[in-house]
């Protein structure tokens, strides 16, 4: 009990910190790092996965690194990065946003996904166009180096 | 006789038949998994993938190919055509979930100056309905200058351009929490040129709506 309690307060504290940074980083203009990509298409219920939160993934909504999008047997899931990457994503799917680097400016590029299960669909954007070494889709069974454009991959017997 | 030996020969298959019943039955292959396929784009062009694990690689370049990979320490199986009825089983789920492409815009300024050409400024309803269509909540909104003028000048005007052009867009009625605005300054031409060339190209703002 003891512990629970004292579990709680680190994570209500950590959450208060994590505010605070996002706050700060706000106020100094960095949080656009943080924001990858949003959400296009939401069909059935499908989530992002924060950290140890469950978001319900609505259109429109902001998608951060290190975000997971996940679907259920009945739901699908569209999203867009900030490069024009679009990922699709079917029903019983699970995939991460790992690496997500597009600084045309300084030349630096960087994109890392990582397909779990399911089915999903990529059509890659001005990172690949731009550095086509730097995009890599990670799966179960391999790993996908892209360069370019439209792919697909489905996990398990369909 | 001959009917005793019928029998013994009627009951030795039915016998045998049983015998092997009781045998394990033979395992039935499991549908093909984990299937990796390169796709045309709209336009019909087609890019390239390498797929690779732990056992081998391969590499896709040719539109509706797909190599099937049984699992981390298999090589993944040689590219293999298949017709777009396959592509739908397989990826159809995932492939009628595909948002919209972004939409580009390159909005163009008079010399100097953040006021909009003439023909740029009739671009805005164009942007706005893209916004509309996509419901987009991620706009970007980059200012761009010529060569003439100081570095440093150039990036207050790229700024000033841009701002101009996010002003605009806000009148219009774009929530200003789904604008990002920055400047290029001189730094990232479409069209390469000397310093201190006057290049109409390059004044300009590009706006990318997601």
């Amino acid at each position: 009990m003891l512990k629970l309690g004292a579990m709680r307060a680190i994570i209500g504290l950590s959450r208060g910190l994590a505010l605070g940074l996002l706050m700060l980083a706000c106020l100094s203009g960095s949080a656009q790092d943080a924001f990858v990509g949003s959400v296009k298409i939401s069909t059935g219920q499908p989530q992002v996965i924060r950290g140890s939160e469950a978001i319900p993934a609505t259109p429109g909504m902001r998608l951060q690194l290190k975000d997971s999008l996940r679907t259920g047997p009945e739901s699908r899931i569209g999203v867009i990065l900030r490069d024009g990457t679009r990922i699709s994503l079917g029903p019983d799917s699970e995939l991460a946003l790992e690496t997500f680097l597009f600084e045309p400016g300084k030349g630096e590029f960087g994109l890392l996904l990582k397909l779990f299960r399911g089915v999903a669909a990529f059509i890659s954007g001005k990172i690949v166009e731009l550095s086509p070494d730097s995009a890599t889709v990670d799966t179960p069974v391999g790993i996908i180096g892209l360069r370019g454009t439209k792919f697909a991959v489905a996990l398990g017997a369909r | 006789m001959t009917r005793l030996a019928t029998i013994v020969i009627l009951l030795s298959l039915v016998l045998g038949g049983c015998g092997a019943k009781q045998a394990p039955a033979p395992t039935i292959a499991p549908p093909p998994a984990n299937a990796i396929a390169l796709l045309p784009e709209d336009d019909g062009s087609v890019g390239r993938i390498a797929v690779s694990n732990q056992a081998g690689a391969v590499t896709l370049e040719a539109p509706n190919t797909i190599t099937l990979v049984a699992a981390i320490d298999v090589a993944p199986a040689a590219p293999a055509q298949v017709d777009p009825a396959e592509i739908t089983r397989r990826f159809g789920t995932a492939l009628d979930a595909m948002p919209a492409a972004q939409a580009e815009f390159v909005l163009y300024f008079d010399l100097g100056d953040d006021r909009l050409t003439a023909q740029s400024q009739a671009l805005v309803s164009s942007i706005m309905e893209a916004v509309a269509q996509r419901q987009s909540t991620d706009v970007s909104i980059s200012g761009h200058t010529d060569t003439t003028g100081t570095m440093s000048s150039n990036y207050q005007l790229a700024l000033r351009r841009a701002e101009r052009v996010a002003e605009i867009l806000v009148a219009q009625g774009l929530a200003a929490t789904s604008l990002s605005v920055e400047s290029h300054g001189e730094g990232n031409p479409l069209v390469r040129t000397a310093d201190g060339v006057e290049e109409p190209r390059n004044r300009r703002v590009e706006v990318t709506v997601r």
